[in-house]
């Protein structure tokens, strides 16, 4: 096979029609979810006595599963695309053509996905990532590895980046990026790529452990097993479990009891042990053999077990980094971190469509050093004063009028809740109207509680150049940013506010919007007029 | 530690009970940013509030009246559509539920053609060179501020509504979306020079960015 020339006209490899049948697919599914399901499920019973129109319903199935093959063939039939020196040409559409040109210079990251059956041919999937106000156009389906590599040679060679040069003309002046530029001196990284961090399997089940969807799935493990009730084939086992229990409580008369409990405990901890099989493999398949590394401006991230992702962020283009903790990880000493670029937003809708969401940055499981040796590489010579990680006592604290206002907010949905409850109970539908009482009751200082508490994990703190606030219930979450990414600000009160001279500050940044609640009045119109000022007085690009 | 922010007067200055302590930080060197006194930033609510169009409040009536009558028009309709049976045991067993539901429809309808002219007068916007500020809420208030140099596009709208009244509405996109950004209850040739004056800021805003970082394009020492 001999390879073309990189910059002539030419077509994806033959897999990419398992891309273009997937996206079909999933727009297919999507579709049936939104409307189209529930009529054809009600259509089933209707046709199932008449063989005729039966036959015609599964074809119909059938036809919805094979014509986005055929239909994924046509397209890649119709892909060409084209590296020219500074830009890169597509050219696709069957029927409706669509000619892109994309010079280099706007390309923001190469984002590279490798599914397995990429991986099997030696294959990737490029995604060009473009200024934000633009969905991810440049979709480059199962090209060549060789064709990739140069792709992002010329891109890097027409836009050397911006941000490394910012970060290396700062770093002399600045404590963080000099700093940061030490940390990675003593990583011992030397090249371009220095590595900043890399995760193992023992790490994999520190994040399995840590995730989010643990006691999701733990409580859904819990409620199948309910369900199906020692059912059929567990029967034997729990029975000889129960056996065995039942002749060492005989030895042991009297323990009967405490062996209940301890079969008790054996299940909770074999639904948690599941629910960790579970969590910690998909951890693997997510984030198996992590890699973050840090070249001149540029964040790249690798990971994956069958299906590899690369994302490349450059750190002008970070609008803002998210650091969370939550119980586990903080009994771990360890963080998450997003560092979230500006989403895709459509220009007619204006709002941001959750399915064009350029590929973020996430770093599963680090520690606080790295935190702060990223925050310093991001934000590079500026910000260096704000605190991102959630311990850090630089963050102040909000006014106690929010636990007040907080507390408000839940009894009303407490009231709303058991009032219903309570009318139900009253007319006899539900349970007694005594035990309504109690528990709403006894609701009221969790409510209380539970404001406290968030007003305890509620801060943020601010230097001239940046903003970070942190909120969270029972874990942490700072999110932090640069002032002049800022793309509007409100300055808002409430009734109870005006009375304590208290203000709500909103600002909306171009990845999401971010709330300081219940600060002095004062600081929060000082606040916003100082963010306007740093905004109109930039001259840099915010993206 | 090291983030107690070195201007914690920053905020606090304008505030009679802030501390003064305002030492300086020591600026990052390799680009040019001349200090500015805090208190010489103007202040966005200090500012002569543009009251909207006069006759938006009495267009935000008609629109309400409007949909009044569609409500009273479906709630007439759904009583003419119960059963008689239902409508006797109704009357049975909660004799007071269709009068409440009535009275609370028309209390409600009654509200909401008589809120625009308690809420109208308490929005207002202003343009300024680098920004937009808009104002509003009767209870809960805000003050968004909207800068040009943010804004990727503008759009002017107006409905049947709207145009019969003479008005219409400008609203401005920031990147990331949100919601409500938008100015209503314009008069038709305010709101085409407001786009306008908008859209010239935007422009400017750019070239002046673009001219910045030719000139100094490696450091990009420009601010």
């Amino acid at each position: 096979m001999n390879p073309p020339n990189p910059g002539d006209w030419q077509r994806s490899s033959p897999f990419a029609l398992l891309f273009f049948a997937g996206n079909i697919l999933r727009a297919v599914a999507r579709a049936m979810l939104q409307g189209a399901l529930i009529p054809l499920i009600a259509l089933v019973p209707l046709v199932w006595d008449d063989p005729g129109a039966l036959r015609i319903l599964l074809l119909s199935f059938g036809a919805v599963l094979v014509l986005p093959f055929v239909a994924g063939a046509l397209q890649w039939a119709c892909f060409r695309f084209r590296i020219a020196e500074d830009r890169l040409l597509i050219r696709k559409g069957v029927l409706r053509k669509a000619a892109l040109d994309l010079p280099h210079e706007r390309v923001q990251g190469i984002n590279v996905r490798r599914s397995p059956v990429d991986r099997l041919f030696g294959l990737v999937t490029v995604t060009l990532d473009t200024s934000g106000s633009v969905q991810a156009e440049g979709k480059l389906p199962s090209i060549k590895t060789e064709v990739a590599d140069w792709l992002q040679r010329s891109v890097t060679a027409i836009r050397p980046v911006v941000g490394g040069a910012t970060a290396d003309e700062g770093g002399s002046g600045a404590t963080g990026a000099s700093r940061s530029a030490d940390a990675e001196g003593a990583r011992s990284a030397t090249g371009p790529g220095s590595v900043l961090l890399q995760l193992g399997p023992a790490d994999m089940v520190r994040i399995g452990l840590a995730s989010r969807n643990f006691i999701f799935v733990a409580a859904l493990i819990g409620v199948l097993t309910d369900l199906l009730q020692p059912g059929d084939f567990l029967d034997p086992i729990l029975e000889a479990v129960e056996a065995g229990v039942d002749s060492a409580a005989s030895a042991f008369t009297g323990l009967g009891a405490l062996a209940q409990v301890g079969l008790a405990a054996a299940v909770v901890a074999a639904i948690a042990g599941v629910a960790l099989l579970l969590t910690v493999t998909a951890a693997f398949l997510r984030h198996h053999n992590f890699t973050l590394q840090h070249d001149g401006g540029r964040f790249r991230s690798r990971a994956g077990l069958l299906t590899q992702r690369e994302v490349v962020v450059e750190a002008p283009k970070i609008q803002q980094l998210t650091v969370s903790q939550g119980l586990v990880l903080r009994w771990l000493r360890q963080y998450r971190l997003y560092a979230l670029p500006a989403a895709a937003v459509s220009p007619d809708a204006g709002r941001v469509s959750a399915l064009d969401v350029p590929d973020v940055l996430e770093v599963p499981l680090l520690d606080g050093r790295l935190v702060d040796d990223l925050r310093a590489g991001v934000f590079a010579p500026e910000a260096t004063a704000i605190p991102v990680l959630p311990g850090n006592s630089g963050f102040e604290r909000v006014s106690p009028h929010y636990i007040r206002a907080l507390a408000l907010r839940y009894g009303l949905v407490l009231a709303v809740v058991f009032g219903t409850l309570l009318v139900l109970a009253w007319a006899g539908v539900f349970a007694r109207t005594s035990t309504v009482l109690f528990w709403w009751a006894a609701s009221i200082p969790a409510a209380a509680l539970a404001a406290w508490q968030r007003w305890r994990r509620q801060g943020y703190a601010y230097d001239r150049d940046g903003l970070a606030s942190r909120s969270g219930f029972l874990g942490n979450e700072v999110k932090a940013f640069l002032l002049r990414k800022v793309q509007s600000a409100t300055v808002s009160q409430s009734p109870l506010q005006r009375r304590k001279g208290l203000a709500t500050l909103r600002v909306q940044l171009a990845c999401g919007r971010i709330t300081v609640p219940y600060i002095d009045r004062h600081v929060a119109c000082a606040l916003r007029d100082y963010i306007l000022y740093r905004v109109e007085s930039s001259r840099r690009r915010w993206h | 530690m090291a983030a107690e922010p070195a201007d914690a007067g920053l905020a606090g200055e304008p505030a009679p009970t802030g501390d003064s302590e305002t030492a300086e930080p020591e600026g990052p060197a390799g680009f040019f940013n001349p200090e500015v006194p805090l208190e010489a930033l103007p202040d966005a609510e200090a500012v002569d509030w543009v009251p909207l169009h006069p006759r938006f409040a009495r267009r935000l009536q008609v629109g309400a009246a409007i949909r009044a009558v569609v409500y009273l028009a479906g709630a007439g309709a759904f009583q003419m559509a119960v059963s008689p049976r239902n409508r006797a045991a109704i009357a049975e067993s909660l004799p007071w539920l269709p009068a409440f539901l009535w009275t609370a429809l028309g209390v409600f309808c009654v509200c909401s053609i008589v809120w625009p002219r308690i809420a109208v007068p308490r929005r207002g916007y202003v343009v300024r060179e680098k920004d937009l500020l808009y104002k509003s809420g009767v209870l809960w208030r805000s003050v968004k501020a909207f800068p040009f140099n943010r804004v990727q596009h503008t759009k002017l709208h107006s409905t049947p509504l709207d145009r019969r009244f003479g008005l219409a509405s400008v609203s401005v996109f920031p990147a990331g979306g949100g919601l409500g950004n938008h100015v209503r209850g314009l008069g038709r040739e305010t709101a085409e020079r407001l786009r306008v004056y908008i859209s010239e800021r935007i422009e400017s805003g750019a070239a002046a960015r673009d001219s910045a970082e030719h000139t100094d394009a490696p450091g990009n020492a420009g601010r």
